[in-house]
């Protein structure tokens, strides 16, 4: 049976707007926010899914079934959100004369960062989050945060598998070292806690 | 598979273990309870791995306005000519047919009043863009040309373009230009060029034709200024009775005010009038002549300097473009002197001893 993302994608694919306006609502939140965690800038995110969507639209007679959406969209935006950095910085390398990295920046502000946390905890995380490289970061926030498994991030990433498991093996790795044994504690509050309690009685 | 060797970071990325924290009740989530109570030695360990899974997890989703899914889905419609609904296009349709009876009508009033009347707005469906006040965007048109729109400024265009017709934007405010080159190499005229490689910008009077180049556009109440970057830009002017014409070189300035409606040009260093796209002016040994100019022309500042000696100094520095004040004190800082700002009025005094 297909899933209810494969029939909604059909339902796109056949012309209907309905459909299409569902997914583009549906997954609008998370696609800002990834776009904004490549780029940092919000004009460049809305620009893009703006771009993405209609390419979407005007090829959707080229396109093939797909079994997930999301996954679908997160390559795509990936894609869309390198193109119009490669076309900017080729654009100032034109103006300047000196020579500019081709990455995306994965931006550690503000992300991966649990809500209640004080602000010395805040302040540790960043500065561990900050020691990761960009594609570890990518890595790690694309399995915890949105809770991708290992072969969808790969598409995404454009990465095999393993390159992934390694990424976010040695992100936790830094990650780990960075953060002292008492902060790995402190993360443990609330909810958290009283969870935790009750897996282990 | 034997998970008693599992390290912490092990359990860390172990999928089968990420899908025990976030559901205890599934079916890994009862495998790892049923394993962990089997192997008291490594609670430690899993203790600091889903410690650290769930803190991951718990991250915060960027903010999202209310009215910017609703406002992007809008855009996305008017891109794509998707009617919003139909009772909408009902109306769409009626608005249409009472413009088109106006614009016949118009027609009949007299052929001269209509070859004044060139379009205000892009006919049939248009795409608008705004900025709010202190606000920047950055749009890529459907041709690939990009535009810095800065702060309180509206850039229309046709929601699409054909290949057969000019590209054409209505601007009000300031915007920067990065128009796409689609003519052959071989067409460097602007004025012979078939209509379909040409960008053109309407903004306060004039129209602003160019094939492919960087430009700036000011246009406020009261006059508006092109300067150009790089490339080649042909401006024109219509009036009443007359139409003039302006080919303008990389680091001109034309200008049209309603003090003086005719176009002028003079030289300035075009570099000061596309910064703000980056949010900073700077100032690399800049004659205070052109600050004074540029605080005239980018802020709508008048500017009195009452001793001469102020202007024959030079700035180095940068400031961010986001009030003229930042500026303006940046000014008297360095050049210790005295700003006197009152509205849009502005004395330069040398500092009272």
């Amino acid at each position: 049976m297909p899933s209810s993302d494969a029939t909604l994608w059909n339902r796109f694919l056949a012309g209907e707007e309905q459909a299409f306006e569902a997914i583009f609502q549906a997954h609008y939140r998370e696609l800002f926010g990834y776009g904004l965690r490549l780029t940092s800038d919000e004009e460049l995110t809305k620009d893009c899914i703006q771009n993405l969507f209609q390419r979407l639209w005007h090829r959707r007679q080229h396109l093939s079934a797909v079994e997930e959406i999301k996954p679908y969209l997160f390559k795509s935006m990936r894609h869309e959100v390198a193109a119009e950095i490669k076309a900017q910085q080729r654009r100032s390398l034109l103006e300047s004369n000196y020579p500019v990295e081709f990455e995306i920046q994965y931006s550690p502000e503000d992300f991966l960062i649990a809500q209640q946390l004080t602000a010395e905890q805040h302040t540790q995380l960043l500065a561990a989050l900050g020691r990761l490289s960009n594609r570890q970061r990518e890595a790690i926030y694309l399995k915890f945060f949105d809770g991708f498994d290992y072969e969808r991030i790969s598409e995404i990433m454009g990465l095999n598998q393993q390159s992934i498991r390694n990424l976010v093996h040695q992100g936790i790795k830094l990650l780990r070292q960075s953060l002292t044994l008492p902060m790995l504690l402190l993360l443990l509050s609330g909810q958290l806690a009283a969870a935790f309690k009750g897996l282990l009685n | 598979m034997d998970f008693t060797q599992y390290s912490v970071d092990d359990f860390v990325v172990d999928e089968s273990f990420q899908a025990f924290v976030a559901l205890a009740d599934s079916e890994a989530g009862r495998f790892w309870q049923a394993w962990l109570s089997e192997h008291p030695e490594k609670k430690a360990e899993a203790d600091q791995a889903f410690v650290l899974v769930q803190g991951l997890r718990q991250a915060r989703p960027y903010p999202l306005a209310d009215y910017l899914l609703p406002q992007e889905l809008q855009r996305l419609r008017l891109a794509l000519n998707i009617p919003a609904a139909r009772p909408q296009l009902r109306v769409q349709r009626r608005l249409r047919v009472l413009t088109g009876t106006l614009a016949v009508l118009l027609l009949l009033v007299g052929l001269g009043w209509w070859q004044l009347h060139r379009p205000a707005a892009p006919a049939g469906k248009a795409a608008r863009f705004a900025t709010r006040h202190g606000q920047q965007r950055r749009l890529t048109l459907p041709d690939g040309s990009v535009v810095v729109l800065n702060g309180n400024s509206t850039l229309t265009t046709a929601a699409q373009w054909t290949p057969a017709s000019p590209r054409e934007v209505w601007l009000t405010g300031e915007g920067y230009f990065q128009v796409t080159h689609l003519a052959p190499p071989a067409v460097m005229d602007i004025a012979g060029a078939p209509a379909n490689v040409k960008f053109v910008v309407h903004a306060g009077g004039l129209n602003v034709a160019v094939l492919g180049t960087e430009f700036n556009v000011n246009s406020r109440p009261g006059s508006t200024k092109v300067v150009l970057s790089s490339g080649k830009v042909a401006v024109e002017r219509q009036a009443l009775l007359t139409r003039e014409n302006l080919l303008m070189q990389p680091g001109d300035l034309v200008e049209t005010s309603a003090v003086q409606p005719g176009l002028t040009r003079r030289h300035v260093r075009p570099a000061l009038y596309s910064d703000w796209t980056q949010g900073r002016l700077k100032f690399d040994q800049t004659p205070m002549r052109d600050v004074v100019q540029l605080l005239r022309d980018s802020y709508g500042l008048q500017v009195e300097v009452t001793d001469p000696a102020i202007m024959r100094q030079t700035v180095v520095g940068q400031v961010p473009t986001t009030t003229p004040d930042v500026l303006l004190d940046a000014l008297a800082k360095s050049l210790e002197i005295k700003i006197v700002r009152n509205g849009s009025h502005v004395r330069f005094l040398p500092a009272s001893r």
